[in-house]
């Protein structure tokens, strides 16, 4: 899909407000210049050489009505300046905005197997550091831009037809200063990309450090750790030192540079022209250059620095912008469209469901049958596609189904044909991370924002389902607790327990379950099964992916998956009978549990004299 | 939380208006306090360059003066510049430019290079306290904030003591040169000039706090839109799979536009500051002309001066205004490190030291470098571990803070070289605080912990913090005697090698062989890469039991006597419960072993069971005995 183009928004977006901004710049330019060349005309006015600058005769006989007029003139050079700047941040922020939102969508719409998903850490610093650094071309190099160039562009010319000066010897002498100016600054800015990575990098071991601490001093790491922190540091400071280096040789550069274009104009004078001065002409010059021309060389390099940072920065960001993926478009619709409420369980009936990521096959002609209300465990080794299985249905990944269908009651519903948000509406999903936002925790269990009364009785019932105690866990504002990175960070197993709630409040026919029951202890996955699995969902189909050998004997069904295959199904004790790949994998586990099998001693028997025998 | 962050945010503000402590200057000068000589000697250099670039006006005013043709208005050129042809003049301009170019560019690039050096000094001493504060700390501050100390703090203070320090430097110089040069030129100009001045003050004042409220709220609303950003990344899939992506949109719209709103409010601070800053220049310019109009009219001044003073008016009429925009941005800078100052001076863990190598005199203890000397060389010293060692624990109180309930009370057993040692109870019994007061991250509040019969050295004499008397050792000595194998081992982005020891640099066989001890041989020969392979972020590229199996090689080069396992939530994958174990009975075979567990088989083979009950030692006897009283009573709670 044609992506949009992110140097568009900073150009074109609300162009004429651009234009406006370059007007207004522009006029400030202009009264800057007139400033100079009142406060010329004033001093003139004193001298017996009044005709060095093309004077307004009507004015000579009063010098302070000049000096009044070039206050004038500065007042609206700086006022026009600085309102030139207000607005250059103004539409600097709404660019900014327009970005944001086409990021945002962006990362919301790109699929979990997106080959263009990048980790969080490098889509966050595109937010948070790219985005302002796309919009100073908008922010500073726009109201920059005409404050520098109607000058630098003026001077030599006006130079020139006013005094003689050569236009050649002035041309060639900026030109010269803007070219070493441009050289420095491409130096400045790769120094500039150079030390953002560095600091991101250095941030990303401070993070790992903090995050760590406890362990690091119990493994008595932190010095050697410390080190590695400082190691970055002082390649950090060396790229600094270097940048600073070369900015400040920019610098001094820059401020010294009108003064050398003085001496060679009046050199040119002197020399080549063969002209007699005279104090007029001497301060005229020197005015022309070191006072009109003083900020626009200040400025000159930093322009320089600003565009090429700024380039830099809209090119990463289209560079994420671009990725894009084969489900973008249905992801983009389905973005815009409310879920569809649905009552009553219904099932699911997969056919030759196949995903290749990557150029992997790692759900290889999947079919199976689910029933309205059952049950199903799914277990098999890590990596064995378990967690793909439950994307797929959701349409989260990209595979590929011979027929996909959703039964309710005795109808059949065409599950391909599906919007992917009508599809995604029989879906409740809970992730073995279990995901909490920064919010409260009411907000986090019904998963909205914009949260609406009356719901917290039921909230505190389903949240005591899931075995999240709110007294127990210790949260000292009820439902109002923040939790999340900004409030109480809650433990993984208090994370699965919330995003279960969350699961149950959502009230959806189907439940997908990723293990989420990792991180829950033994005691309380017992109390989960009873009071959630066969109380509060006991109308609801459940899948749930599991480790757990002490879920199986509670689940109707359950699908043994190996490399991508749905290797057996059947209750445990089918299983067992009749898959011995099934009793190899329940086996190892329960050697390794060393607890007594879910079903019966001798079971485990038979099973360990059945192996026996075949080998 | 709107609230929380509010009432925080003030607390913040409270703490850093006024003036800065003492602390904060004698923290600077303790960062540039190697540098000083060159750094003042570059200063005194950028000063006189800048004196010699700005005489370019006063030169020209002479040479003016020499030119000049009305006597009523000119006045002759001082006496060293008497016969100067307009060559010599041009070769005068051409001297000083160029000194003041070469003296400008040696300040400017001498100083800011010092400077960043010196600033980067406080990182690192700062880093090295931080790591040692208690770790009631930790717990007590979010990780995020932590973070922008070292990242946006340090980011800001870093960025500002390097260049713009030097250019702030000099627009002083810009300053005083401008004074001394139009007193020179003519004193009539200097009132005007310092009454401007002092009305740039005033303006600056009465801004600052407004331009200091702005920028904070400012950053303070950044990060809301920003962690909303990532949490969305992380949460895609569930934000889709619950449809609420318009919701989440909505928020970030709500968060974003309120951020950029606040940036624009600050803008208009900014600005405005800076608009009432130009009026001034403004009303400088115009009253040094009127001045000149009536100081030429009666004949005081010179048309050079006149150019001279104008010139330096025009040419440096913002300089003021620079100085002052500066000096806010300076203000934040010092805020930056004011927060890393705080972070200097805060307690240490008891028991902890810097090292001998750190720089900043405050008064935290110090290693001395023999004591660091023998620590390293108990860390690199072979030992013999397979006996194990014996832990006594004498009346352990421990509680997580003041006033918190006690987590551990009346806590005294031992458990002899060797033995193993199941602990059981249940959540909340206290089994995870036994192991955190073994390891002494958290001061005990009564009783000590010892190590074949030496305790901890916590408790250090302010005067002689480096002497251990008898019957101590080193917190990290005493440290490194235990290892911890949990069933979420740490690991750390970086190579393999670095992941199994990132303290001493061990032999390549030395390595392997660790790795085939836990059966890590063979899939090591199937990495490309070797022992350099690199392991993500938490270990996200390798499998539970890869992880768990570098985690126990690791333990064994540690060459600690006691080892603990802690199955702390079950199994995540089979297989990391076989490696559980595998450790138990072969790899840490003979070593003392102190198990926390939740299947009460693997703990069957153990000597003898600990069993937890509201912080305090319910029952320790034989398996046989613990066990099955513990499984009565859990299963009674469970189905209350």
């Amino acid at each position: 899909m044609k992506q949009p183009s992110v140097f568009n928004i900073i150009l074109f977006h609300r162009f004429r407000a651009r234009l406006v901004i370059l007007a207004i710049s522009l006029s400030s330019a202009f009264f800057g210049l007139a400033t100079p060349y009142f406060q010329k005309l004033f001093i003139d006015s004193f001298s017996e050489q009044k005709t060095i600058l093309p004077s307004l005769a009507h004015y000579e006989q009063s010098p302070l009505f000049l000096i009044i007029i070039a206050f004038f003139c500065l007042i609206f050079a700086q006022g026009l300046n600085l309102l030139a700047n207000y607005l250059g941040n103004k539409e600097a922020i709404k660019a900014q905005k327009k970005i944001g939102e086409l990021l945002y969508e962006k990362l919301l719409s790109l699929k979990r197997d997106s080959k263009n998903a990048r980790p969080v850490g490098e889509t966050v610093s595109i937010f948070a550091t790219e985005v302002p650094g796309a919009t100073i071309l908008v922010e500073q190099v726009l109201p920059m831009g005409a404050g520098i160039f109607f000058p630098l562009v003026l001077a030599p010319a006006a130079i020139h037809y006013l005094y003689g000066v050569p236009l050649w010897s002035t041309v060639l002498t900026m030109l010269a200063v803007a070219g070493i100016n441009l050289i420095m600054s491409l130096r400045q800015s790769r120094f500039f990309y150079r030390f953002k990575q560095l600091a991101a990098e250095r941030t990303g071991i401070v993070n790992e450090w903090v995050q760590n601490i406890r362990a690091l001093r119990i493994l008595g790491w932190i010095d050697r750790f410390e080190r590695k922190i400082f190691t970055k540091r002082e390649e950090e400071t060396d790229n600094r030192v270097a940048m600073v280096t070369n900015g400040q040789a920019m610098n001094a550069l820059a401020s010294s540079v009108t003064f050398f274009i003085n001496i060679c104009g009046v050199a040119s004078l002197i020399y080549i022209q063969g002209q007699t001065l005279n104090p007029g002409v001497l301060l005229a010059l020197f005015w022309v250059f070191a006072v009109f021309l003083v900020r626009p060389f200040r400025q000159f390099p930093w322009f320089f620095v600003f565009c090429l940072d700024g380039f830099s920065s809209v090119k990463r960001i289209q560079a994420y912008v671009d990725a894009s993926d084969v489900g973008e478009e249905e992801e983009r619709e389905a973005m815009a469209t409310e879920p569809i409420s649905l009552r009553g369980p219904r099932g699911l009936k997969v056919e030759g469901l196949n995903s290749t990521i990557n150029g992997l096959n790692l759900l290889k002609n999947i079919n199976f049958e689910i029933r309205p209300g059952e049950f199903v465990a799914i277990v098999g080794e890590v990596g064995s596609g378990k967690s793909l299985l439950l994307l797929s249905l959701m349409r989260e990944i990209q595979a590929t189904f011979a027929d996909y269908k959703i039964t309710f009651s005795n109808e059949e519903f065409d599950a391909l044909k599906l919007k992917t948000s009508e599809l995604r509406s029989h879906f409740a999903f809970v992730s073995q991370e279990g995901f909490v936002m920064s919010a409260t925790l009411r907000q986090n269990a019904l998963f909205e924002y914009d949260v609406e009364n009356g719901y917290d009785a039921e909230i505190s019932r389903v949240l005591s389902a899931a075995q999240f105690n709110i007294e127990k866990e210790t949260l000292s504002d009820g439902l109002d607790t923040e939790i999340g990175e900004r409030g109480v960070n809650l433990s993984g197993g208090q994370r699965q327990r919330v995003a279960l709630a969350r699961a149950a409040l959502a009230n959806r026919p189907i439940l997908l379950l990723d293990d989420c029951l990792s991180a829950v202890d033994v005691d309380t996955e017992r109390l989960l099964i009873d009071h959630l699995f066969f109380d509060e969902w006991k109308n609801q189909t459940r899948i749930l992916v599991t480790h757990r050998l002490s879920v199986l004997t509670h689940a109707n069904r359950i699908f043994f998956m190996h490399e991508g295959q749905i290797r057996a199904s059947g209750s445990f004790e089918e299983l067992i009978e009749k898959s011995r790949e099934f009793r190899e994998y329940t086996l190892t586990i329960m050697k390794e549990q060393g607890e007594k099998a879910p079903s019966s001693d001798g079971e485990l028997d038979e099973i360990e004299e059945a192996n026996g025998d075949s080998n | 939380m709107a609230t929380r962050t509010k009432v925080q945010f003030l607390e913040d503000e409270q703490m850093f208006t006024g003036a800065y402590s003492k602390s904060v200057l004698e923290t600077l000068y303790y960062a540039y306090r190697p540098y000083l000589g060159r750094i003042l000697f570059c200063v005194f250099v950028g000063f006189f360059g800048r004196i010699a670039l700005l005489s370019n006006a006063n030169f020209i005013g002479y040479w003016a003066d020499s030119l000049c043709t009305a006597p009523a208005i000119c006045k002759p050129p001082p006496d060293f510049l008497l016969g100067f042809t307009d060559h010599n003049y041009l070769i005068l301009l051409l001297t000083v430019t160029l000194c003041g170019f070469g003296f400008g560019m040696f300040y400017r690039v001498g100083f800011s290079r010092l400077s960043a050096m010196a600033v980067s000094h406080l990182y690192d001493e700062v880093t090295l306290r931080a790591s040692r504060y208690p770790m009631s700390f930790f717990d007590a501050t979010p990780a995020g904030r932590i973070i922008t100390r070292f990242s946006s703090d340090y980011g800001n203070v870093f960025r500002l003591f390097g260049g713009p320090l030097a250019e702030f430097f000099n627009i002083i110089f810009d300053l005083i040169c401008m004074v001394f040069l139009i007193s020179i030129a003519s004193p009539y100009y200097l009132p005007i000039v310092l009454v401007v001045g002092v009305f740039n003050y005033i303006v600056y004042r009465a801004n600052r706090q407004k331009l200091r409220i702005e920028r904070r709220e400012t950053s303070r609303l950044r990060s809301p839109s920003i962690a909303h950003f990532a949490e969305s990344s992380q949460g895609a899939s569930s934000i889709r799979t619950y449809q609420k992506q318009r919701s989440f949109a909505r928020r970030f719209d709500k968060l974003q536009t309120v951020y950029l709103g606040q940036r624009l409010n600050a803008m208009k601070a900014i600005l405005g500051f800076s608009f009432q800053m130009s009026l001034l220049t403004a009303v400088l310019l115009l009253t040094t002309g009127i001045a000149s109009y009536y100081l030429a009219q009666t004949g005081r001044v010179s048309i050079g001066s006149i150019g001279v003073a104008f010139g330096f008016i025009a040419f440096s009429g913002n300089t003021i205004q620079n100085f002052f925009d500066w000096m806010a941005q300076f203000e934040e800078a010092m805020v930056g490190v004011e927060r890393l100052d705080e972070y200097l001076r805060k307690d240490l863990e008891p028991g902890l030291f810097l090292p001998n190598s750190s720089r900043f005199p405050t008064p935290h203890p110090r290693y001395s470098a023999r004591r660091e000397a023998f620590n390293r060389e108990h860390l690199t010293s072979p030992h013999n571990v397979a006996a194990g060692a014996a832990i006594r624990f004498e009346n352990v109180w421990l509680r997580y803070r003041e006033n918190l309930p006690w987590v551990l009370s009346e806590i005294d057993f031992e458990v002899k070289a060797g033995e193993r040692i199941g602990i059981v109870g249940r959540t909340g019994s206290g089994k995870s605080s036994l192991i955190q007061a073994l390891f002494q991250l958290y001061p005990l509040s009564q009783g000590h912990i010892k190590i074949d019969g030496m305790k901890a050295q916590t408790n250090l004499s302010v005067a002689e913090p480096n002497k251990l008397s008898v019957d101590e050792m080193d917190l990290t000595v005493f440290r490194r005697k235990i290892a911890l194998i949990s069933q979420e081992p740490t690991l750390l982005r970086g190579t393999l090698r670095e992941n199994l020891a990132l303290d001493i640099v061990y032999s390549d066989e030395a390595l392997l062989n660790v790795l085939t001890q836990v059966g890590l041989d063979e899939w090591l020969y199937d990495q490309a890469a070797g022992l350099d392979l690199y392991i993500e972020e938490r270990g996200k590229n390798l499998s539970a039991g890869e992880k768990q199996l570098i985690c126990m090689a690791r333990c064994l080069l540690q060459q600690s006597p006691i080892v603990v396992m802690d199955e702390a939530t079950s199994s995540v994958d089979p297989q990391s419960e076989e490696i559980m174990v595998r450790a138990t009975a072969e790899i840490f075979a003979g070593r003392t072993q102190l198990i926390i567990a939740h299947r009460l088989s693997t703990l069957l083979n153990c000597d003898r069971i600990l069993w937890l009950k509201d912080g305090k030692v319910h029952m320790l006897d034989q398996p046989s005995k613990v066990l099955p009283a513990f499984e009565s009573t859990r299963h009674q709670e469970s189905h209350v």
